[in-house]
């Protein structure tokens, strides 16, 4: 039994580190997420990559002992005799034990509390630019406290490249969250209270090139929740200035044309946007 | 109410005339509108309209529940005891003991079973409407405010499903055999417990006609307290669910803990018991604490509670809290039993001991124990704070630990094996392949600079489909294809099962694997419409659910021919040595035609140990 057992185990050695190597192949060669455009980013990214190489050793051992175990001792009927009397190994139990522990620590400690903290210390930088957000069911109210713009629903939101902006997020009725996915940061848009996340913009860009550039509303908030989003634009300082002080002009008033019922294709949310209609079937 | 005498010679009533569930219905009915008439009357003496549909439909709830009860067999054969007057037996024979308050664990675990496989399909249609809303960009067949009603009922049903199907089935019915009892400690609770279940079907489908819900199951404040009338059906059902966990559940833990047979120590208990122990356990801890979520929520709905409303001193994110308290141990509630399926399995079809079982009961209890304090991994977006951050980041990442255990168990017990690969055996080694996706993914949402972009997303879509899926649900079709033979005396057929099995495994990973690819570029979860540029794999992911969807199509035939044509399963088709298999399938109304005696290991397969257990002074049978 047991140089038998010996040529099993190298075999499976074996598969393991082929998986493992196809498998980091595969998550070093190729590129899963979407354009990042914040500096805050790079840390999530940083996280997500580093989870992904940890990951595949670990699911290529189970999965290698697996498609083994299947391959090598599957049976045709019903098997004749029991296999070995195999109820417990303390050595291999306790490694894989202690080396499950070493792996969460690992793990929690980088890149879980050191990407944390440095993401907390991002979120404390003194911002260049604060922009209220303000969710309401469903659009984006902005508000830029330091020039004194409001815009009611915009069409877009524009940013300037390269400066330090806070957002604090707010809601004047359900919870909404904000989400652009090419600045990777979440937070929750709670009424009654005001949320912020520091992000820095590192490369321009807008939704029309490229929808990763959109504030996009991430807490289900009702009927209109899937097309809540604003058009993001990262711009140059100029640029936004230019943008702020036309946007200041108070052009924005009345673009009821750009309401998300309208922005979308018919999907009917004017009609259905009556949360308290009864026997409505949608 | 007649009293006839059935095939067993004991006097039992529902035997005859309108079947006890439908004469429930009448008698719900009836105490529905005594507590409406009660509720408007009492709002007229108040000085209010007379009719206000939430009030109404609460108080006339809690009536109608009552009459229903009484009505399905509560007031023969319990509550004439309490006014000290005789009480009788509900044993008909024949399909009408499926349709009145049956107190015998296997009518019961039938009960459960065969109404869980239902809700589950009627659950999955409903995620074939959602997928094809997907299919492309744009309204599709509903639109959003019909996608998001679509979407949260089958996200309740499918939890309700997940949480109580496996445990309904088959904790009831195998779970007392396993440890050689004559029945669960209390047989009435049991009834009771099953019995919750229809008043929960009959608030969803009434939800439906209020313009349903939109706040997907989780039910989220403010949107909760602000949407249609149907939330407050959601709140409703989901509280009467949690009741029949709970009393449910004090049954699973009573009977494990006090109705093993002789020999049957802890170091002898099957591990599916175990997991039913503990699920017990976890139910009967943390299930209030949603049942005092919705409470507030209905509070906030029609009194004006305000417990959540930020303007008059609330606070939405206790919701959040309190909601998560129970949810979180509710998904290892999910997972769980069919762990302990999976482990139940592997060594009958490896023909080799359950590897580390010490491990494997530690990996559940450390699971158990772990579920208690991670709540807060759902709310990192939140604003809870860098040190809750960090707190519910450890934990989190801890319950990897106790959760690797059950793989340790798993390969270890398939290495070197005599590898015989029935249908229960493919689905379990396929819950080691999907639950092994679903873990690993689960890391990357424990770890709050990966989950501020992951959360919210389809990387959380698929990541709990890989978990309640691919080990949850699998689990239940694992145990299905396993312990049907004992259930019914009928073997399921092969060759449709393998069917069944490659189908709906394919299937799951094509529709669930590319989620995970979709969450990362940008698709946030419960939305109705995309980006133009997801739009490709959201079709090719809705392909493949139909395909998965088509699967149950050849279970469905299969179980329903096979039960009434299968081939005769005899006592132990599997050669397994669990206490379930020594008794004639299906079992005699007390399990066992002797007693059970437990004098070795569950799973001492290939050793020269003894027999696990023993049935002495039997009259028929195998041995």
């Amino acid at each position: 039994m047991g140089g038998d057992g010996r040529r099993d185990l190298v075999a499976t050695g074996v598969l393991w580190v082929i998986l493992t190597a196809l498998g980091e192949w595969a998550v070093l060669g190729t590129n899963m997420l979407p354009t990042l455009a914040s500096r805050q980013g790079e840390e999530v990214d940083g996280a997500f990559r580093l989870l992904m190489i940890y990951s595949v050793p670990v699911m290529a051992f189970v999965l290698a002992v697996l498609f083994y175990s299947v391959i090598r001792w599957r049976v045709e009927g019903r098997p004749e005799e029991d296999g070995p009397p195999l109820a417990d190994h303390r050595g291999f139990s306790r490694t894989w034990f202690f080396v499950s522990v070493g792996l969460a620590a690992l793990l929690f400690i980088h890149p879980g509390v050191t990407g944390l903290l440095a993401l907390e210390r991002e979120m404390k930088e003194e911002p260049d630019l604060v922009v209220e957000l303000t969710g309401v069911q469903w659009h984006w109210d902005v508000n830029f406290p330091e020039h004194g713009v409001t815009l009611e629903n915009p069409p877009e939101l524009v940013l300037p490249v390269g400066s330090t902006i806070r957002f604090d997020l707010t809601s004047t009725d359900v919870i909404h969250a904000f989400w652009v996915p090419a600045f990777r940061l979440k937070q929750d848009a709670i009424p009654g209270q005001t949320n912020s996340v520091t992000i820095t913009p590192l490369e321009t860009g807008s939704y029309e090139e490229d929808d990763a550039f959109r504030l996009q509303c991430a807490e289900l908030c009702g009927t209109g929740h899937a097309r809540m989003f604003l058009p993001v634009r990262v711009v140059d300082q100029a640029e936004f200035e230019e943008w702020l002080a036309g946007a200041g002009m108070g052009p924005m008033e009345g673009m009821e044309g750009m309401d998300m019922g309208d922005r979308g294709d018919g999907m009917g949310m004017g009609d259905e946007g009556d949360g308290m209609k009864m026997g409505d079937e949608g | 109410m007649a009293t006839t005498i059935s095939g067993t010679g004991t006097p039992t009533i529902g035997s005859r005339g309108l079947p006890f569930a439908f004469r429930g219905l009448l008698w719900g009915a009836i105490g529905f509108l005594a507590g409406a008439l009660l509720t408007a009357g009492v709002r007229v003496l108040l000085g209010y309209p007379a009719f206000a549909l939430e009030p109404v439909v609460v108080i006339g709830y809690v009536f109608g529940l009552s009459g229903w009860f009484l009505g399905v067999g509560v007031w023969e054969t319990w509550a004439r005891g309490w006014l000290g007057r005789e009480t009788v037996a509900y044993k008909p024979d024949g399909w009408r003991r499926y349709f009145g308050f049956h107190q015998d664990h296997k009518v019961i675990g039938i009960q459960y079973g065969v109404t869980f496989i239902a809700l589950f399909l009627i659950a999955g249609l409903l995620a074939m409407f959602m997928r094809a809303e997907l299919m492309e960009t744009g309204r599709t067949i509903f639109g959003p405010a019909g996608y998001n009603r679509v979407m949260s009922l089958h996200g309740l049903m499918m939890v309700l499903v997940a949480v109580t199907a496996v445990p309904g089935a088959f904790g009831n019915y195998v779970m007392p055999l396993q440890i050689g009892a004559e029945d669960m400690a209390f047989p009435r609770l049991n009834a009771l417990s099953y019995w919750f279940w229809p008043p929960v079907a009959i608030l969803l489908l009434a939800s439906q006609f209020v313009g349903g819900w939109d706040t997907g199951w989780t039910g989220y404040v403010p949107l909760a307290v602000v949407n249609r009338p149907g939330q407050l059906f959601y709140a409703l059902a989901f509280i009467t669910a949690g009741l029949s966990s709970v009393v449910a559940a004090v049954n699973f833990v009573t009977t494990v803990v006090k109705m093993r047979a002789p020999g049957m120590t802890w170091r002898r208990v099957p591990i599916f018991t175990w997991a039913i122990l503990f699920t017990g356990i976890l139910s009967l801890l943390f299930t209030q604490a949603v049942a005092v979520a919705l409470a507030m929520t209905i509070f906030d709905r029609i009194v004006g509670g305000a417990f959540f409303d930020p303007v008059l001193g609330g606070l939405p994110v206790l919701y959040q809290h309190i909601f998560w308290f129970y949810s979180h141990p509710a998904v290892y509630v999910m997972v769980l039993p069919s762990l302990g399926v999976l482990l139940e399995i592997l060594p009958v079809f490896s023909r080799k001991p359950l590897f580390g079982y010490k491990w494997a009961v530690g990996g559940i209890i450390g699971i158990s124990a772990l579920s208690a304090v991670v709540w807060a991994h759902h709310m990192f977006t939140t604003d809870i704070g860098v040190t809750t951050k960090i707190g519910f980041m450890l934990t989190t990442e801890a319950i990897s630990v106790p959760t690797g255990l059950v793989f340790l168990s798993a390969v270890g017990t398939i290495w070197r094996g005599k590898l015989w690969l029935k249908t229960p055996m493919l689905f379990a080694l396929a819950i080691v392949f999907n639950f092994l996706i679903g873990g690993v993914t689960g890391v990357f949402l424990s770890d709050v600079p990966a989950d501020v972009q992951l959360q919210d997303t389809f990387w959380v879509v698929a990541h709990f489909h890989y978990t309640i899926v691919g080990a949850g649900i699998f689990g239940l079709f694992a145990g299905i294809y396993y312990w049907f033979p004992k259930m019914t005396g009928r073997m399921l057929d092969e060759r449709l099962g393998k069917i069944h099995f490659w189908m709906m495994f394919l299937g799951f990973n094509l529709t669930f694997l590319p989620m995970f690819w979709l969450g990362l570029n940008g698709m946030n979860r419960r939305i109705a419409d995309y980006q133009p540029s997801l739009e490709g794999v959201n079709t090719f992911v809705s392909l493949a659910g139909f395909f998965l969807g088509a699967s149950f199509l050849f279970f469905i035939w299969n179980a329903v021919v096979s039960w009434r044509r299968g081939a005769p399963a005899g006592d132990n088709p599997w050669g397994a040595r669990t206490l379930e298999w020594l008794t004639t399938s299906p079992p005699p109304e007390l399990n066992f035609d002797g007693e059970p005696e437990v004098t070795g290991d569950p799973y001492g397969y290939g050793t020269d140990g003894p027999a696990h257990a023993i049935v002495r002074g039997e009259t028929g049978g195998e041995g």
